[in-house]
């Protein structure tokens, strides 16, 4: 019978049929159930040794393409710096580059060149969304073709030899068909120690990775800020001893924040405008409040917890019938805010008031986000809204073919909408964060012109103090940034 | 499936375990809430998911089983099948609606001079233009976002049944933290690892000797080949990396297919997240542990007992034949299973010693396609048993190379075996 020796990928790791475990094999692998295996990161540093001893490769599935730029820009001098020195890193490593550097445009450079299947991998929708609209614009082939970008993540599931994916969806993606790309990108690199994410690179065979961050960890791989999605699974396992160089390589370029210019970022002026709540809601919402305060004050939670009474009320919900009768009462209160008829009056005079700009509408949920998109016909952005569309959506919003859209907090991470001039804040939550990435979205590379940010909110109500405890996290937020 | 947050509240644990609080399929309450919901669902076919949502909403109030209700609705909505056939295109609709309408300036709810036109003035000309009522318009604009998808039909549990697969539905919810599990089975081979493969799981497997040193400490009945099988199961990267939940999906879904077995035991290393914000309350896994006691129902379809016509008569006819005293062995169906790496090898029959125990294994060669005999043969080989008896059909085509490498013995035969033969060949094999 013919039984050739073969190496061939399975699951996210190499395997060696027909080799017994007398064989003399890499110290990469290790005897598993009846096989040589190995996690497939090791690739590279085997094939030699695969070619040495006639052992068939049926690992490499990727592709070779045919690419062009279509992206006109001119690289500025430190993205050229920062490609040749991961080129001579034999195409590993990360580079390190301020927020708003281009880091993107680097990546695309980097696929480009290297011509070969690749998967980028984005820490949230919202950046892969971004990444998506990139690609689609920035590459071509070679003939001029229109190149088709593939999409992974939970609503959409369309692989292509250049395919975008998120940090929680890659893992699954690479174990199945991890080895039909030869390049990985890791945006926000920082995030891949967590030890459910390094795994994505630990099963991945591909030869060449190229890691992005504004924030390379210093020194403890562990110590990351939390991403907006829930934790990652395992991440409060023991560390695993790889390191972000292991798994990418080395950092091959850094740029660091003082020596780029703030210059790009445009000046702009808050307004916060407060509107009523009518008859009828007011007399709901203090129903409501009444039932939520009740509970609290009568239980002495802020006396007794302090910050922490937050999170002792939502606990005592679940077990406890008045806690959890304020619970759904603060539900409901909410949810009149939210809604409130008032800011979709202001809405429409701002509307009127800033018919010439372009303005882009916030919501808190996305109910009130498709409310407004019926109101006024005007495309709507949420969760739900797929690659296509959404990339369509901010295309048409940037030529001027749509005056204003709606969405639903999704924009949230440095999402470029640059035409953006009037930014209309209707509700959100007082992550600080998103407040920031809010102000910071509408002003990038502004030129000289002066962006608006409105805020409404609601007099009266649990609204003011959302905003006000915003507003107070930016502040601080600036302080720290003032102090580095 | 269910999420975490419709898991956490159901669970308890302490001293290294952890299990989950099943719900009574004799409790009046939960009965009812079954019962009521089973009968929302039925009452909202036909109309739209954000309406179901808001009836749900509606009828969980301000109680404080929300998690249960939740998790009975989330069990009844997995089964469910959602559609929505607008007669447009809704993405074509809006790209031509909000294009028209930006052309427009801001539309507005009340017009002055400068905004004269409003949002149904836009509705209005687009359905003259497309020859649709302003209503169909209406109604196409967004029908592709969940709520406005249409319930079409509930899966059809009673309120009692809807308890127990919300009971499986929680314990695979657990095991979507798993990081290993560690299954005991004495039957039902065949099923349990054809759900291994299709999970795409990886196993190590033993048999389960005495009750005594083993680990498990739960093999029951005769020691030796007999006792049954300990089976470890991961996926691939499992070896290298510290306790990961990748497989944990997997497992969840093999779970039904380790209740099909009568003889059973499972546990498993849970590694619970700690929720978005909190502190971890554990440190390292936790066990859970299952057997038949727990109560699960598997909705998975257990096979047959033989897989070919071939296999059924030939017991029949071996049953017929050899009775009472005749009788000096046993035979069983698929009781042994023979590790081949990391696949294994599952024979047709066994055949043991009424008196002395001695045993051979018999595998039946049928009319398959080219490759499946190839395959076949190759498991055969590896298996290298000389107890093991290979029937082979005549017009099976194969060659004697084919056969060469096999250890144990080769039977050929025409149209059924002759028992006899079959018979002399045990008696030479049997070990």
């Amino acid at each position: 019978m013919n039984q050739d020796k073969q190496c061939r990928f399975h699951g996210g790791t190499l395997v060696l049929e027909e080799l017994d475990r007398a064989a003399s094999v890499p110290r990469c692998f290790q005897w598993v159930k009846g096989k040589w295996r190995c996690p497939a990161l090791h690739y590279p540093e085997i094939q030699p040794w695969l070619r040495e001893q006639d052992i068939a490769d049926t690992v490499p599935r990727w592709k070779r393409l045919k690419l062009a730029s279509a992206d006109d820009r001119q690289p500025h001098d430190y993205q050229q710096e920062a490609l040749r020195a991961w080129f001579e890193a034999r195409g590993r490593g990360s580079i390190v580059l301020p927020t708003g550097a281009g880091k993107t445009f680097v990546a695309l450079q980097a696929i480009t060149h290297l011509g070969r299947s690749s998967l980028v991998v984005a820490p949230t929708i919202d950046l892969l969304h971004q990444w998506y609209t990139r690609l689609m614009d920035g590459l071509q082939e070679e003939t001029g073709q229109k190149l088709e970008v593939g999409v992974w993540y939970g609503l959409e599931k369309e692989l292509r030899p250049i395919t975008v994916t998120t940090y929680h969806s890659a893992g699954d993606l690479v174990a199945e068909v991890g080895n039909t790309f030869k390049l990985l990108v890791f945006d926000e690199v920082h995030h891949l120690p967590a030890p459910a994410w390094r795994e994505i690179a630990l099963m991945s065979p591909a030869p060449h990775r190229l890691g992005l961050t504004a924030t390379y960890p210093e020194t403890n791989p562990n110590d990351q800020t939390p991403m907006s999605q829930q934790p990652a699974p395992g991440w409060d396992l023991a560390p695993h001893q790889r390191s972000l160089e292991e798994l990418i390589g080395p950092v091959v370029y850094v740029k660091n924040i003082d020596e780029l210019t703030g210059r790009q970022l445009a000046e702009y002026r808050t307004e916060r405008i407060r509107v009523d709540l009518t008859l009828k809601e007011r007399a709901a919402y203090d129903a409501e409040h009444a039932v939520y305060a009740a509970y609290y004050r009568e239980h002495k939670l802020r006396e007794s917890y302090g910050p922490g009474w937050w999170g002792e009320y939502t606990r005592r919900s679940a077990y406890d019938a008045e806690a959890r009768r304020a619970k759904v009462a603060e539900r409901r209160l909410k949810r009149i805010v939210a809604n409130a008829q008032g800011k979709l009056e202001k809405l429409e005079s701002l509307l009127k008031e800033h018919a010439r700009q372009r303005v882009l509408i916030f919501t808190a949920h996305n109910d009130l986000a498709y409310r407004i998109s019926r109101r006024h016909l005007i495309p709507a952005i949420t969760h739900q809204t797929r690659a296509a569309e959404r990339k369509a959506i901010l295309e048409g919003f940037r030529s001027g073919s749509y005056q204003a859209i709606v969405t639903s907090r999704v924009l949230n991470e440095g999402v470029d909408v640059p035409e953006a001039k009037v930014a209309l804040v209707l509700g959100g939550t007082a992550s600080a964060r998103e407040y920031i990435q809010r102000l910071g979205r509408i002003l990038r590379k502004q030129g000289n012109k002066t962006a608006l940010l409105y805020e409404i909110i609601v007099r009266g109500t649990i609204e003011e103090g959302i905003s006000y405890r915003r507003r107070r996290k930016v502040e601080y937020k600036v302080r720290e940034d003032a102090d580095c | 499936m269910l999420t975490a947050d419709l898991i956490r509240p159901r669970l308890g644990w302490g001293r290294g375990k952890v299990w989950t609080r099943p719900l009574g399929v004799r409790d009046e309450r939960t009965l009812k809430m079954a019962a009521d919901l089973t009968a929302l669902y039925r009452d909202h076919v036909g109309r739209k998911r954000g309406e179901l949502e808001e009836a749900l909403s509606d009828y969980e109030g301000e109680s404080l089983d929300y998690p249960v209700i939740r998790g009975l609705a989330k069990t009844l909505s997995d089964g469910c099948c959602f559609a929505s056939q607008p007669p447009l295109e809704p993405g074509a609709l809006r790209e031509h609606l909000f294009l028209r309408a930006a052309e427009r300036g801001p539309l507005v709810a009340h017009p002055d001079l400068l905004h004269r036109t409003t949002r149904d003035q836009v509705i209005a000309e687009a359905a003259a233009e497309l020859d649709l009522t302003t209503q169909t318009i209406e109604e196409s604009l967004y029908a592709d976002l969940n709520e406005e998808q249409v319930l079409q039909e509930t899966p059809q549990l009673s309120p009692r049944e809807l308890i127990e697969r919300y009971n499986l539905e929680l314990a695979r919810g657990l095991l979507y933290w798993a990081s290993e599990m560690r299954i005991f089975v004495g039957d039902g081979y065949k099923d349990v690892f054809k759900f291994i493969k299709l999970f795409k799981l990886m196993h190590t497997i033993r048999e389960a000797r005495d009750a005594g040193g083993e680990p498990f400490g739960f093999a029951q009945g005769r020691p030796g080949r007999m006792g049954g099988y300990e089976i470890t199961l991961d996926g691939p990267i499992s070896p290298f990396v510290q306790a990961t939940i990748r497989y944990g999906r997997q497992m969840a879904k093999f779970l039904p297919a380790l209740l099909l077995c009568r003889n059973w035991k499972m546990e498993a290393d849970i590694h619970i997240p700690s929720p978005p914000g909190m502190r971890d309350a554990q440190k390292g896994p936790l066990l859970y542990r299952l057997d038949p006691r727990s109560g699960l129902r598997s909705h998975y379809q257990a096979s047959g007992p033989f897989d070919s016509k071939l296999e059924e008569d030939f017991a029949a006819e071996f049953e017929a034949k050899y009775r009472r005293a005749k009788r000096q062995w046993e035979l069983r169906r698929e009781d042994e299973i023979i590790p081949l790496g990391d696949t294994v090898m599952i024979p047709d029959f066994s055949f043991t010693h009424i008196k002395d125990g001695r045993r051979a294994l018999l595998e039946i060669v049928g009319f398959w396609h080219p490759n499946y005999l190839k395959r076949k043969f190759e498991k055969l080989r590896q298996a290298g048993r000389k107890d093991l008896i290979v029937l082979i059909y005549e017009g099976v085509k194969c060659s004697q190379e084919d056969l060469a490498e096999v250890s144990g013995e080769a039977l050929f035969f025409k149209n059924k075996p002759v028992l006899k033969r079959v018979l002399e060949a045990v008696e030479r094999c049997a070990v």
